[in-house]
């Protein structure tokens, strides 16, 4: 049990929390949705350990014990707070305008072939391969009642799996770039990614893949945000209220919330009911655990660990993660935090099943570096995971394409961080390439900007106006549209 | 919208940080300490007489299922039993006595229906003790009254049965005429009394067999029970003081360079 007080403070640290998200939306909306996949993470993260500190003890089938209460909501607030602040340094309303400046505004003429264009061509082909790859094995997970980890697919769909996040940021990218760079909506990026969707719903994706993807796409359009937001002028919410001032363009919006909503609840309840056989309430109680509880479940065990019990093993958990984990080519942190949690054999025996539990952040910097130690680390790794992202947006909106996606490219490890608590991503060799790659992007592209050549045109090449190839559509004028 | 001078920005960030640590000062104030126990029980075998004689592989079970034992365990007229029932030190009788009947939980182990984990915390090791006790008290008693209730009617089939094996013994033996030996044996191969008492004997020997099966419910003694502590939350505060303090700190870098940055902006221009 927990003193009136101590529910106070986790309810004062909780909405706290979200109230500073509020102020992000609002009013550093750049930050809000280049990091979006994060925060809702976060939040979520937020609202389950909330729910356990304020309603437990709650029982934790994953666990098979009853966690709660308690007041983790208070540190894991704050641990929150702390690696966000950096963005508001890194994407500082001065910052934004001088990118705003540099930003420059293409004039594409008939015949031009654009690297919009050409994403376009590509992954439509692509796409097409995928499904008809999906139709020719005959087996459709979400009418065969085929779980998503036990479809294996062909080689395109473990590509897709793998690298899909990344498609539907290049996505992103093109879909931004084409406002950008002709003040136009790209709509066939966004045709892309419904085609994607559709894709993972029929493969049994629940949540997930639909959460990963659209928010991979959207973080560039930061980008576009900080093209067309001047927070000294207005609140984010006036700009979204005139921008759907007339009941067809709120009444659209909503239209695809609905549908967007209409289709994760589908898909959920049919993984649930059909394919993993639950009936009746056991539908709900499964929802409501992985809604509530199994988010954050680790997360509590491991505040019980450091804060109630002050069991702290640096030295051990450092050994754990990066001499002698379980897996040393998969998430360490996790592996550590279900091994301290529920033992062996089940940890082993989840592994190699391919099942971890959720969580892993930001309770792995307080069990590597204690109670106390955790902050500067916290607010460090915020520091570069604000850095990074500030290169993707400002990569999309001064046209420096290779160095926004190398960007992402790094900043993906931090993102498992933040997803995960995964730590051992630093180790890896093929980070330091990652790494590398784009200090060299970045050297390449300001070395470029001076004579005005970018690194990536966007305008790839131009196919010439005469004979046959005028009559393609693709070399008409968008100039003036 | 106004534009705050820098002044007025420092000054309320000053005091928005000295609320949150007022804030985590006063509603995160440490409690008295308190102690932590955790260990399992092993709960008793007992047979069933008719799946032993049904030649069922089922016939050992535990003495009360697991899945009951924790439902009693979670009751709060059990938790208000151990806690009214245990004698605990009296300086600390008060906050052991809330704090058992909250936080005394059992739990199962996964693919392990004979072992039941207890925890309970209190407000000293002793009356983690005090209150172990009384549940091996209850649990205990419980379980051993339904063990001699499970061996009594064991007991009763075992003298049934040896009961029925002496009486088809006593009427096969009237049955058999002496001197005749050779047609004797002839018959008694056949007879249905004499397979009676062959299966009558048979059953007897299983059940006197599985009598030794039977245990009793079991816990681990005082000396080897876990105690945990003292805990104390006051790491909650200390660290969330210093989690704020990094954060005054951030903001105290960021206008520092912000400051040095737009230095040589101001004076370019």
């Amino acid at each position: 049990m927990i003193s009136v007080s101590e529910r106070i403070a986790v309810l004062l640290f909780g909405l706290s929390f979200f109230a500073f998200l509020l102020y992000l939306l609002n009013r550093r909306p750049v930050i809000f949705v280049s990091f979006f996949f994060i925060i809702f993470t976060l939040a979520w993260r937020m609202s389950a350990t909330m729910f356990i500190d304020l309603q437990g003890p709650v029982y934790s089938s994953q666990l098979a014990r009853d966690i709660g209460p308690g007041t983790a909501s208070v540190v894991h607030s704050l641990a929150y707070v702390v690696s966000l602040i950096p963005f508001l340094y890194c994407f500082r309303p001065g910052i934004i305008e001088a990118w705003r400046a540099d930003s420059q505004r293409s004039r594409t003429i008939r015949g031009d072939i654009t690297l919009s264009d050409i994403t376009f061509a590509l992954s439509l082909l692509f796409l097409s391969f995928l499904f008809f790859d999906l139709v020719r094995r005959g087996s459709i997970p979400l009418f065969n009642r085929i779980e998503r980890f036990d479809y294996a697919g062909g080689s395109a769909h473990r590509w897709m799996i793998k690298y899909g996040n990344f498609v539907t940021f290049w996505w992103g990218v093109m879909f931004a770039a084409g406002y950008i760079q002709q003040r136009r909506f790209d709509w066939r990026m966004l045709g892309l990614l419904c085609a994607t969707a559709v894709y993972a719903l029929l493969t049994g994706n629940r949540f997930s893949a639909f959460y990963s993807q659209s928010s991979f796409f959207i973080i560039p359009w930061a980008a576009v945000v900080a093209l067309r937001y001047r927070s000294v002028d207005e609140s984010f919410f006036s700009l979204i209220r005139s921008r759907f001032a007339s009941w067809t363009s709120r009444l659209t919006a909503i239209g695809l919330i609905a549908v967007a909503v209409g289709t994760i609840s589908f898909a959920i309840y049919n993984n649930l009911a059909n394919v993993r056989g639950y009936t009746g309430n056991e539908i709900w109680r499964q929802a409501f655990d992985r809604t509530l509880i199994q988010p954050s479940e680790i997360g509590w065990t491991s505040f019980e660990r450091v804060f109630q019990s002050g069991q702290t093993e640096p030295s051990l958990v450092f050994h754990f993660l990066f001499e002698d984990p379980i897996d040393p080519t998969r998430n360490t942190s996790i592996q550590y935090l279900m091994f301290a949690s529920i033992g062996e054999p089940r940890t082993s025996g989840n592994l190699s099943h391919g099942f971890q539990l959720a969580g892993g952040f930001p309770e792995i910097f307080f069990e590597l570096f204690g109670p106390y130690w955790a902050w500067p680390f916290l607010l460090g790794a915020g520091c570069i995971t604000a850095a990074l992202t500030a290169f993707v947006v400002r990569g999309t909106l001064c046209g420096n394409y290779a160095s926004a996606f190398l960007a992402l490219y790094v900043l993906y490890g931090f993102f498992i961080m933040y997803v995960g608590g995964m730590l051992n991503f630093i180790t890896t060799g093929t980070y330091g390439i990652k790494v590398a790659a784009l200090a060299a992007a970045l050297l390449i592209e300001a070395s470029l900007a001076r004579i005005g050549v970018p690194l990536v045109p966007w305008v790839v090449f131009r196919v010439p106006q005469r004979g046959w190839l005028k009559r393609f559509p693709f070399t008409r004028s968008r100039t003036d549209s | 919208m106004i534009k705050l001078p820098l002044f007025s920005k420092v000054v309320m960030l000053g005091l928005l940080a000295l609320c949150a640590a007022c804030a985590i000062w006063f509603l995160c104030r440490p409690d008295p300490p308190v102690w932590r126990l955790r260990t399992a029980f092993h709960i008793g075998m007992s047979v069933s007489p008719g799946a032993v004689i049904a030649g069922s592989p089922n016939a050992q079970g535990t003495i009360e299922r697991y899945a009951s034992v924790i439902a009693l365990i979670s009751t709060p007229v059990f938790r208000d039993d151990i806690a009214g029932a245990s004698e605990f030190e009296t300086g600390s009788a008060g906050l052991s006595k809330r704090l058992v009947f909250n936080t005394l939980r059992a739990h199962a182990f996964d693919h392990d229906d004979e072992d039941i984990e207890i925890d309970l915390t209190a407000a000293s090791a002793a009356d983690c003790r005090a209150a172990y006790r009384t549940i091996v008290e209850r649990i205990g008693r419980r379980h051993a009254d339904l063990s001699a209730q499970s061996a009594k009617t064991l007991q009763v089939a075992i003298d049934d049965y040896r009961e029925r094996a002496d009486q088809l013994a006593k009427w096969e033996n009237a049955r058999i005429q002496p001197g005749d030996k050779a047609s004797a044996d002839a018959d008694r191969a056949k007879s249905g009394i004499t397979l009676s008492w062959s299966e009558a004997r048979e059953h007897l020997r299983q059940l006197e067999a599985v009598k030794s099966l039977m245990t009793p419910t079991t816990f681990p003694p005082e000396a080897e029970v876990y105690i945990e502590g003292p805990l104390v939350n006051n790491t909650v505060r200390l660290s969330a003081l210093a989690g704020l303090a990094v954060i005054l700190c951030a903001f105290v870098l960021a206008w520092v360079l912000e400051i040095r940055t737009s230095r040589p902006r101001n004076t370019d221009t």
